[in-house]
């Protein structure tokens, strides 16, 4: 592998971490209407690469969410390579990239990956079905948020600086 | 490799990935944490998201730090209310002996008549000195913790090999020796279903053994440990049974005690004698009292735990000052166990409980705020118009409401059923003692209590909104022996 592409991952996994700190912050006041944006960032990126990439995406992704998220390794893994290999089934059917189909599927991957996450949560801790959908009843706003900001920065996150290299002409 | 191989190895580590994260504890679960570890260090990338303190975070940070005295005092008022609790009532026991506060800390489940309990450090605790709940006998201090400054393991009179010496006075005032110890065997009960009932319902009995005189078969019984002439306080621990009656010094100050009264009932057409206990051993006390020679330990005792007590905090950054992971109530912490920061710790901004730590790993933490649904803590309320606190129990998040109060599901196993309208008490929740990670005393909110038994949601409201803040304070679950603090709090 290149210097270059070492170089793209490295940046692609503080590109996560910033985004990750930013959603972060703005949901500091404990407002529900957040987007993803690291989540939006990967689908963004994974529309765009070679599929031997995946894992990789995967790896960093697991990285820079686990910096700052409390959820298990293991869960961010099993979502995270989930959702990509959804994706990348997905693209094959769908043009990803067509601003209406990125929207819906971001929205809907963000919700799956939310729920998921706080599906064992709620298996962990022993909460109740009705504590559970309450939860995922919150989670509905994340996602609808993030499926805008895929309709309207999709493109842009998908080039963000330092990010080229990984990004394939093919798709 | 095909393309259809690849897949195939895909679909095949994520399932693997899915179990992991399903069964937590597994080995594979444990590696990817610990493959994850480095990650803490990525957390720094977020630093400058740190210093963009939005008018929340200081409108939280000046709420807290203009109410944090008055709470403080608050706070020490109920915890010295409560260890009040521990202290004899009657003056007679009372008179002549010191005591020393101390809390019960974690009960093991596979070891129920043990308990680990915390004193202050510097405390005179010794190994046998008798352990009382006010004018009840506990047990005694079996050992120090050699590693954990302030900390012990209590015997229970109900333990198998307990043995404890006793008297009974008898309704005509004769009295008699015996030896106390043990759980005795529940009085048989007939076949009929309300008689079965009555005698699970019946408490707890304590064994009693050589009773001196056999007439006497009811009345009070109250320790009464022999005085070995010229026995000196022993500095190893007695091997248990009637060797402990010797005890000398420190066992007689549990003299008068009280064990609770004697009953002789038929077990399997066997009459034995027995001693129905006072006090629910497996459940309660959690405030106690280590009697001392008066001349070592203070006539009250101090707080065997003070929740404001510098040295047991830990300050500790959180990696991004907001909701890292969406739908939860967490953060993740830039401290961990090389900082001393145990799972299950308490989260404390200027007095008032924010969270608790869920996990740690060695250099970050994630915790778990208040509002997290599942987030679980053991309350007491100090209810308005009374003054003692009130022990409830477990609480357990909901989440919160629309307007930002906390929800708690809670159990009411203590007021009489709903006779028809429903009573409802304002009150201050406060953590209750019961754990070793969450000092008694930290102010959690505001409710309105109901007074009936039942399961009950609390909404509950916070000085301040902890979710805004970015630095907390982690409790230190024990300090090490050679971190023993010399001085009283700075």
């Amino acid at each position: 592998m290149s210097a270059q592409r070492w170089i793209a991952w490295i940046v692609l996994g503080a590109w996560l971490v910033w985004l990750h700190a930013l959603q972060a912050w703005l949901g500091s006041g404990g407002s529900a209407w957040v987007p993803d944006l690291a989540l939006v960032l990967v689908f963004s990126l994974v529309a765009r690469i070679e599929p031997k990439d995946a894992p990789g995406i995967v790896l960093v992704a697991v990285v820079a969410r686990a910096a700052l998220a409390v959820d298990p390794g293991a869960a961010l893994a099993a979502g995270l390579l989930g959702l990509v290999l959804l994706e990348l089934l997905a693209r094959g059917l769908f043009e990803l990239t067509a601003p209406a189909w990125r929207a819906l599927f971001a929205g809907a991957l963000v919700f799956a990956f939310d729920a998921w996450l706080a599906g064992l949560h709620a298996l962990h801790a022993g909460i109740g079905p009705v504590p559970f959908v309450r939860v995922l009843a919150a989670l509905v706003p994340a996602a609808f948020t993030s499926a805008i900001v895929s309709l309207a920065l999709g493109p842009a996150l998908a080039h963000l600086p330092g990010l080229s290299p990984l990004r394939s002409r093919r798709w | 490799m095909s393309s259809s191989r690849s897949r195939l190895a895909y679909v095949a580590v994520l399932c693997v990935l899915v179990f992991a994260a399903v069964e937590p504890g597994t080995l594979l679960d444990v590696w990817i944490e610990r493959a994850l570890v480095p990650s803490r260090f990525a957390a720094e990338l977020a630093r400058p998201f740190g210093w963009l303190e939005s008018s929340s975070v200081r409108a939280a940070e000046s709420t807290l730090a203009a109410e944090a005295p008055a709470l403080a005092a608050t706070s020490r008022e109920l915890l010295a209310r409560q260890a009040a609790g521990a202290l004899p009532r009657d003056p007679e026991l009372a008179r002549g002996r010191g005591a020393v506060h101390a809390q019960v800390v974690e009960r093991k489940t596979q070891r129920a008549d043990c308990v680990t309990i915390q004193f202050a450090p510097e405390a005179p605790v010794e190994v046998d000195a008798p352990v009382t709940h006010g004018d009840h006998y506990v047990g005694r201090i079996d050992a120090l913790s050699r590693e954990r400054a302030g900390e012990a393991t209590l015997r229970l009179v109900t333990e198998k090999s307990f043995r404890v010496g006793a008297e009974v006075e008898a309704p005509d005032g004769r009295k008699a020796a015996l030896v106390v110890g043990g759980v005795a065997p529940r009085p048989s009960h007939g076949a009929d279903e309300d008689e079965r009932r009555a005698s699970a319902d019946a408490g707890l009995f304590l064994a009693v053994h050589a009773p001196q005189d056999r007439s006497i078969t009811s009345g009070v019984v109250r320790v009464r440990e022999i005085e070995a002439p010229g026995s000196a306080r022993s500095a190893s621990r007695p091997s248990g049974g009637l060797a402990s009656l010797a005890g000398g010094e420190l066992a007689s100050l549990a003299n008068g005690f009280r064990l609770g009264e004697l009953v002789r009932y038929d077990v399997d057409g066997v009459v034995i004698f027995a001693v129905r206990a006072e006090l629910d051993y497996g459940a309660e006390p959690y405030e106690l009292a280590v009697l001392a020679p008066a001349e070592q330990a203070e006539a009250g005792p101090p707080l065997a735990r003070d929740p404001f007590a510098v040295e047991r905090w830990i300050r500790a950054r959180c990696a991004v000052p907001g909701e890292a992971s969406i739908g939860r109530e967490a953060r993740r912490i830039l401290a961990g166990t090389r900082d001393g920061v145990e799972p299950g710790a308490a989260l404390c901004v200027g007095g008032q409980l924010v969270g608790r730590v869920e996990t740690s790993g060695p250099w970050s933490a994630s915790a778990r705020l208040a509002g997290d649904p599942g987030f679980r803590v053991q309350v007491a309320a100090a209810l308005a118009g009374s003054d003692a606190p009130r022990a409830l129990g477990e609480l357990v998040a909901l989440g919160r409401d629309d307007d930002d109060a906390l929800l708690f599901v809670w159990r009411n196993a203590i007021d009489p059923p709903p006779p028809g309208a429903v009573a409802a008490t304002p009150a201050e929740l406060f953590t209750a003692p019961g754990e070793r990670s969450v000092p008694a005393g930290l102010l959690l909110g505001s409710t309105v209590l109901p007074r009936t038994r039942g399961l009950h949601v609390l909404r509950v409201t916070q000085p301040a909104d902890g979710r805004a803040l970015g630095v907390v304070q982690v409790w230190r679950a024990a300090i090490a022996r050679e971190e023993e603090p010399e001085e009283d709090e700075p």
